[in-house]
């Protein structure tokens, strides 16, 4: 059953058009990642959907709301992390996950979800002092203030260290085993292979392909590709993985 | 309700974290008023002088036509001792003369200057002018020898008692329209706001909560300005009167909320957002000087006293030195307060309005 439905939505700017046109589903439970080199219309999409710009043509709906006539009840049921994770500077994590729920008048307990996302020992330091991962980490914390039923992860992992990826690719696992649904923007192929159940992949604000990576790869392959590197049986990353641990280094 | 308290709570926390939000709004302007407090200037005055012509003879009459030509002060004339003390404690008046017929009608009548405690520049200025006028008086007058200076018991509070009110005022506009654009400002630079933006909650929730944080943050500021002044400088404020205190409350609060919606109309209207500071500051200089904070819109050319009595801040810090140096309650200071309220309604119009969150 999809929880998200897109149906022909465009998106233009004065002379330019991030967004020509798109459809597609998300079954409920499921991780969807839309790939795509950057300014395909990853971000424009993600965006309209979260209530954030409205588009110009088409409509989406998320859990049977109209995206652009309940926005309100759309973003009381999503939880988001933006591309550019920011959140005021002097306040402190625990502060910062407790006014976030009372946004959604939610009561929970800022603890535990610090603690979810491993942040629970810094939760007295402001957000200025966190590394790049642990910004990301909280942004996810907040997305979870609402207990939300859809989470959009946009470029999650960008910048982050191997250790730091991985942890994070976890904590995305998580979710889904949880039932909710997931919507992430990433342009690393491997994390798309990693966590997707489907991808859809988009150039030019079109999509140009829907389905599960391993039916895409089996596609290419059967059309004769040929990768030109051999395909081993590790790759550096799991080397480097093997020789630093798994343990996350900024904390 | 709940939403305006925890943004109410986080800002305050945010501000008093912040070194530079401190300096700016606490302590610079608390060194500038013990700078000008101790200045002293002297010469400052309202440059009225009132004028009770008991006597009421030919000669006294034409004394007080000739007084009335003088250029450097502006004579009010004033029936009983009573209306004249009223007017002193006020300040709406320097000093004022006496003229007594003498009981013996064949001596001279006497003209009494009555000034404030230690204001002896006043007294300087006004027995110069009447010296001047009876030299240049001509055959029309017939020259009165006997000049007292009598003084009255009111303390003169001196350039002190002018500037505190007028730094006061001052640090309400400044802190008022600066944090809003610098907080807005970097919230924007941040993308705090796209990330509360993408929250449920509707802006006026952030702003709102924003709002009574800073003001309550101005209305501190101003009694610790005042309070300082008292102890520090030793200048009465309020003689005595809670209902001056009340109103000093009142002018804080609102001034604060003026100033405040000016700073989120400038943030919404600034071009760029590298451009509202340079606005800001466009509307802030001129209020400086035009205002009434450092010295009296007296001493500046009549045209330019026109453009001041329409400026916000003139309003405000009159009101605040009007309770604060004559104890003047809600009552004795509704056209400031009107006026206030008017600028307030613009302002809040403009923000409503243009408000965006990018």
């Amino acid at each position: 059953m999809s929880i998200i439905q897109v149906r022909n939505l465009k998106k233009k700017y004065d002379k330019f058009e991030a967004v020509r046109g798109i459809d597609f589903e998300v079954n409920e439970g499921e991780v969807f990642g839309l790939l795509g080199p950057n300014g395909a219309g990853k971000t424009t999409t993600v965006e309209i959907l979260e209530g954030l710009i409205k588009s110009t043509e088409g409509e989406a709906f998320i859990n049977d709301l109209d995206v652009s006539k309940d926005t309100k009840s759309v973003k009381k049921i999503i939880g988001v992390q933006l591309q550019s994770v920011n959140f005021f500077e002097k306040l402190s994590l625990l502060e910062i996950v407790e006014l976030f729920s009372t946004l959604y008048s939610y009561s929970v307990d800022p603890n535990k979800i610090l603690e979810r996302v491993g942040l629970l020992n810094k939760k007295d330091s402001y957000f200025k002092t966190l590394s790049g991962g642990q910004k990301q980490r909280l942004s996810i914390a907040v997305a979870l203030v609402n207990n939300p039923k859809v989470l959009f992860f946009d470029e999650p992992t960008t910048g982050l260290d191997p250790q730091a990826r991985r942890n994070l690719w976890e904590l995305i696992k998580s979710f889904q085993e949880e039932g909710k649904t997931v919507v992430l923007t990433t342009h690393y192929m491997e994390e798309a292979e990693e966590l997707c159940d489907r991808v859809a992949i988009i150039d030019e604000g079109k999509i140009i392909k829907i389905n599960s990576p391993s039916n895409l790869i089996d596609e290419l392959t059967k059309s004769g590709f040929k990768s030109s590197k051999k395909i081993r049986e590790a790759t550096l990353e799991d080397v480097f993985i093997n020789l630093t641990g798994k343990s996350l280094r900024e904390d | 309700m709940k939403i305006y308290l925890s943004f109410t709570i986080a800002a305050s926390k945010m501000f008093f974290r912040r070194k530079s939000s401190i300096f700016w709004s606490l302590f610079f302007p608390v060194v500038t008023m013990l700078v000008f407090g101790n200045a002293n200037i002297i010469g400052y005055s309202a440059p009225n002088v009132g004028l009770i012509d008991y006597a009421n003879t030919d000669n006294s009459r034409s004394i007080t036509e000739k007084l009335k030509e003088s250029k450097s002060t502006e004579i009010q004339l004033l029936y009983s001792e009573n209306e004249a003390i009223e007017l002193l404690t006020k300040g709406s008046i320097a000093s004022y003369l006496t003229i007594n017929s003498s009981s013996n009608s064949n001596s001279e009548s006497e003209i009494i200057i009555t000034t404030r405690k230690d204001d002896f520049a006043e007294k300087e200025v006004v027995s110069n002018l009447i010296n001047s006028v009876m030299l240049e008086g001509g055959d029309s007058i017939k020259e009165l020898d006997n000049i007292k200076s009598n003084i009255a018991d009111i303390n003169y509070q001196g350039y002190k008692g002018f500037i505190i009110p007028g730094i006061a005022a001052m640090a309400i506009m400044q802190n008022g329209i600066f944090s809003v654009v610098f907080t807005l400002l970097s919230y924007k630079n941040q993308g705090v706001l796209k990330r509360l933006q993408a929250t449920p909650i509707s802006p006026s929730h952030f702003i709102v909560g924003h709002l009574i944080s800073r003001v309550t943050i101005i209305i501190l500021q101003t009694f610790l300005l005042l309070i300082m002044g008292v102890f520090i400088l030793g200048v009465s404020i309020g003689q005595g009167s809670i209902m001056a205190w009340i109103n000093i409350l009142l002018f804080s609060l609102l001034g604060g909320v003026l100033f405040l919606s000016i700073g989120l109309a400038i943030s919404s209207l600034a071009p760029s957002e590298e451009s509202a500071p340079a606005l800001a500051n466009l509307v802030t200089f001129p209020m400086l000087f035009l205002s009434g904070v450092f010295f009296p819109i007296d001493f500046l050319p009549k045209f330019v006293g026109y453009i001041s009595n329409i400026l916000p801040l003139t309003h405000l810090a009159q009101g605040i030195r009007l309770s604060a140096l004559y104890g003047n309650s809600t009552l004795t200071t509704l056209p400031q307060i009107g006026i206030t309220i008017l600028w307030l309604a613009i302002a809040f119009s403009i923000c409503a309005l243009t408000f965006k969150w990018e």
